[in-house]
């Protein structure tokens, strides 16, 4: 069997804002209270009447090549085969370079336990065949999540079929959430 | 331990989704201050000292206050309310089997002219087509935000997958507003201006559907003449939407027709004309021939579900307290009419009712006028609260029944309505981590000790497997508890109704544009237009209205939801706020006649300048409710009294205020 | 039209009285489901009988004039103030009555 590579593929068009993504997380991965590991952003232009208002979710992107696993000192900031970019709380010196270096803002300090945390793409579920808990849970299936090297995949057929892009592609960071035009 | 909260894959009717209040649920459970145990007043009401005791003594206190009541006023002199749950019927017959015709629901807080409306014109309230729609007619519905399944998955599935054209009138930009094609932020109160100049339109120019009007309505001609004079410019004066954009929109839905609808939303408790203008869009819906159709609008199809067979008891002796045959002769008298019931409680008129006992439901928090939902409070000899958290009102309350949350409990099996109905059965996750009882436990607990045993002699596995015996499965029982839902193959059922002979639950049989049955009662049997009242000059029209994360008043104390709003703010446009000198962020006061609210300024152009608008669900006066106690303004504080006198439905658009800094 | 509707409310009128002085809707409701569903369900030998299956006049006279021919008489099955409870339940809830959908139950 090949080896996966999982992406995100974000459709922002779909998300009304409605935070179900932000709280599954919260419940899967036990986010302390303050913090979350994914987010949406609001944009709103205009004046009454004529407004416009965008809703964009964001969380790590799970770079190809992830300034963050290259400032760490410890290497508990790490790249899985799979893409999937983790920490390792064991290793993790909560030094904070990564999240300095993420062109994101995809990471914050979690001050109980001395170290960085991020979003993981629900790793665990994955391997087990699951989907990550914002997948799953939200209303209007704005994420898809899936293997890119497969290329019977949702995320690769909607790649296939959509315009598409990046955030901050000129940071050499290599992006793996790909928002649908 | 509940670590976290799936989607049902196999419900079709959330699609597999789970929103944010859903995922957030399993806090209920853990929550440091829910009602543990029993609880009797130790204080004064309101000040929060309370006696842990047993069950049985909780039971055996209530019974005797019920008791006491019951002889000196009758059985009458109690007031049972509550709102819609799986288990509300047991609580709704312990009322009855104690002799009260003082049953109120929550309708007439909600949806009562909406159900009216649909129940004149077409004998049944329907469901919405969403999925299949291509042109939908949305006003201050905001599904995207005020979450209803499948209604809200369909709509942004459609409106952004298959290009549906979405149409949203609201005085506010709320979400559903972004993601509208077209918005319009109509003046207040002038909706059904909007609707009857679409009806003035599509007749002029011959584009309803003759033939269904032909076969299956009564009253079209009178309808036709009636509307003549509701001009499209008529209507843009009235409505501030243009002319032009009338009369293209009107086009538009009769030529997207069948596949086209004006979508009737939940909380219909706006105005005081709202039966009317509900009245309206179903009459637009009904000429345009969407009845019974794909993409449009759907009479629910039914599963007969079994009952098992408790004995009966005496009907009332005493007329309701809110005289429903009186004062709304045409509504659900079951439901009754809550703000009327609330003044004849307050008048002792015509006897006085001295006994509250309330089931799921924070009158404090959702009756307009708070003021006189505490009136109400002060009069009552004894209140007592079935709740899963220490609710305004249980706070006031005298005992409280804590029941166990619905991941503790088994509910009684439900169809949810719809185009495709389903069959749901929910069950315990956890044993009950406090010392709690389901409704049912806590109905029978008191039941026997008033002797009414007899009446409430089932288990709730008895039923339910009476509910479900006649479903088309081999094991029903085991299938529920398996799967959790039972769907009827075959999917959604179209044209059930689209037989020439079929017979309409009206009082013609057939969908009743003009209604007899009105005007015998006194009211218009065509909806005519009265042109709302506006705000005098410095007062602003007070709108409510809703966030995806909360629900209702209940969920402002949950700590991975208030995150997201961790007080509300007074909406006002920039434009109004520099007039009165508020800059954003400030401390003002909502005033009204009823009362007022502090909370903070939000500038925002996201609403017009003639109206302000709060969120529901903070300036709570339950200590505890940690997160949401005297935080941010209370709505309820500020809205004043008032209905819709057909329906009895509330009136919660219908509050001027003023706002000053405070 | 006008003089139907006038009949209507005649006969809504007089039973308003009437099942005020007797009946009771959910004592009707309640023989009803036990002694009357038992032929009258789908596929049973009475065929499926609802309260929607006839209109307000058509449940009152069928009463009074003691239908219900073509099996045991009413009189038999049930006594008078069981009939009239029945009766009482099924004009509330026939095909043209004044019973406006709610939620739930």
């Amino acid at each position: 069997m090949s080896q996966k590579r999982y992406i995100l593929v974000i459709d922002s068009r779909k998300c009304i804002n409605c935070k179900a993504c932000i709280v599954a997380c919260r419940a899967e991965n036990r986010v302390p209270l303050g913090h979350s590991r994914d987010r949406i952003n609001e944009e709103r232009r205009g004046s009454f009447p004529v407004l416009l208002a965008t809703f964009e979710p964001e969380q790590c992107h799970h770079c190809e090549n992830p300034s963050c696993v290259r400032v760490c000192p410890t290497g508990a900031s790490h790249r899985r085969d799979d893409g999937i970019v983790l920490v390792t709380d064991d290793t993790c010196i909560g030094c904070r370079y990564c999240m300095v270096s993420c062109p994101y803002n995809a990471r914050f300090f979690r001050e109980d336990r001395g170290v960085v945390e991020k979003c993981s793409l629900c790793s665990h579920r994955l391997d087990r065949g699951e989907l990550p808990a914002c997948v799953q849970t939200c209303p209007s299936k704005v994420r898809a999540c899936g293997d890119i090297a497969d290329p019977e995949s949702e995320v690769s057929r909607l790649l296939d079929k959509r315009e598409y892009r990046v955030k901050n592609p000129q940071t050499g960071n290599a992006p793996q959430i790909y928002y649908l035009l | 331990m509940i670590r976290k909260l799936d989607p049902n894959p196999k419900n079709p009717k959330s699609r597999g989704m789970l929103c944010a209040r859903g995922n957030a649920g399993l806090l209920q459970v853990y929550d440091p201050k829910r009602i543990k145990k029993p609880l009797i007043r130790a204080g004064a009401r309101g000040e929060g000292k309370w006696r842990e005791v047993s069950w049985d003594e909780a039971f055996d206190y209530t019974a005797n206050k019920l008791k006491e009541i019951k002889l000196k006023h009758g059985p009458q002199g109690v007031l049972w309310s509550s709102t819609e749950a799986f288990a509300e019927v047991f609580f709704k017959n312990l009322g009855l089997a104690f002799g009260s015709p003082n049953i109120v629901r929550h309708p007439t807080l909600c949806l009562a002219s909406v159900n009216l409306a649909y129940s004149v014109t077409f004998g049944a309230v329907p469901s919405f087509d969403l999925q299949n729609a291509n042109y939908v007619i949305m006003a201050g519905a905001n599904r995207f935000e005020s979450f209803i399944t499948p209604d809200t998955m369909d709509l942004i599935d459609s409106t952004m997958n298959r290009k549906t054209r979405l149409v949203y009138l609201d005085p506010r930009f709320t979400v559903t507003a972004a993601k509208a094609d077209e918005w319009y932020p109509i003046k207040p109160g002038s909706d059904l201006a909007f609707i009857l100049a679409l009806v003035h339109v599509i007749i002029a120019e011959g584009r309803h559907d003759k033939e269904f009007v032909k076969t299956y309505c009564q009253g079209f001609d009178q309808l036709a003449e009636h509307v003549k004079k509701y001009s499209p410019e008529w209507a843009g004066n009235e409505t501030e939407i243009a002319a032009a954009n009338i009369v293209r929109i009107a086009r538009e839905f009769s030529d997207a027709a069948p596949r086209a609808l004006f979508y009737s939303g939940r909380r219909s408790s706006w105005y005081r004309n709202d039966f009317q203008m509900r009245r309206a869009q179903a009459i637009l819906n009904a000429i345009v021939g969407n009845w019974d159709k794909q993409g449009g609008v759907v009479p629910n199809s039914k599963i007969a579900l079994g009952e098992f067979l408790y004995l009966p008891w005496d009907d009332p002796e005493a007329p309701r307290i809110d005289e429903m045959d009186k004062n709304f002769p045409l509504a659900a008298k079951s439901d009754g009419a809550y703000l009327k019931l609330r003044e004849n409680v307050l008048a002792a008129n015509p006897y006085p009712v001295k006994g509250w006992m309330i089931c799921k439901q924070d009158p404090l928090s959702a009756l307009p006028d708070q003021s006189k939902t505490m009136r109400m409070v002060e009069q009552m000899d004894f209140i007592a609260t079935i709740d899963i958290q220490m609710s305004d009102t249980a706070w006031y309350a005298d005992v409280v029944l804590p029941e166990s949350t619905y991941l503790e409990r088994q509910d009684p099996v439900e169809v949810l309505a719809g185009i495709w109905p389903v069959v749901v059965m929910r069950q315990p996750v956890v044993k009950p981590v406090h010392d709690t009882k389901p409704c049912l436990d806590i109905v029978q607990g008191i039941a026997k000790r008033l002797d009414l045993g007899m009446y409430f002699d089932y288990t709730i596995d008895q039923w339910n497997e009476a509910a479900v015996k006649e479903l088309p499965l081999d094991a029903p029982m085991d299938y529920l508890r398996n799967h959790g839902v039972y769907t009827p193959p075959g999917g959604p059922n179209y044209g059930a109704t689209l037989n020439p002979d079929h017979r309409f639950v009206t009082q013609s049989g057939k969908i009743e544009i003009f209604s007899d049955r009105l005007k015998e009662f006194g009211h218009d049997p065509l909806p005519v237009y009265q042109p709302p009242e506006q705000p005098p000059a410095g007062s602003f029209r007070m709108l409510v209205g809703r966030k995806a994360y909360f629900t209702h008043a209940n969920s402002s104390s949950n700590p991975w939801l208030l995150d997201f709003a961790p007080e509300n703010f007074l909406w006002i446009n920039p434009k109004s706020a520099s007039h009165a000198g508020i800059a954003d962020g400030e401390l003002v006061e909502v005033s009204s006649s009823a009362g007022s609210a502090k909370l903070r300024a939000r500038l925002t152009e996201h609403i017009r300048p003639d109206c302000v608008s709060m969120l529901h669900g903070f300036g709570k006066r339950s200590q505890w409710l940690t997160r949401a106690y005297n935080r941010g303004g209370n709505d309820a504080a500020v809205l004043e009294n008032g209905w819709d006198g057909v329906s009895g439905n509330a009136a919660m658009h219908e509050t001027f205020v003023k706002v000053r800094k405070a | 039209m006008g003089g139907f509707s006038a009949l209507v409310l005649t006969t809504l009128l007089s039973l308003g009285a009437f099942a005020a002085a007797k009946g009771s809707e959910g004592k009707g409701r309640y023989y009803f489901r036990q002694t009357c569903k038992d032929c009258h369900t789908k596929g049973a030998k009475g065929g499926e009988v609802t309260p929607l299956t006839k209109t307000m006049a058509q449940w009152s006279s069928y009463f009074v004039k003691g239908r219900h021919t073509s099996a045991e008489p009413l009189a038999k099955l049930m006594n008078e103030q069981q009939l009239l409870d029945i009766q009482t339940f099924l004009v509330k809830h026939a095909a043209d009555s004044l019973q406006p959908e709610t939620c739930g139950k």
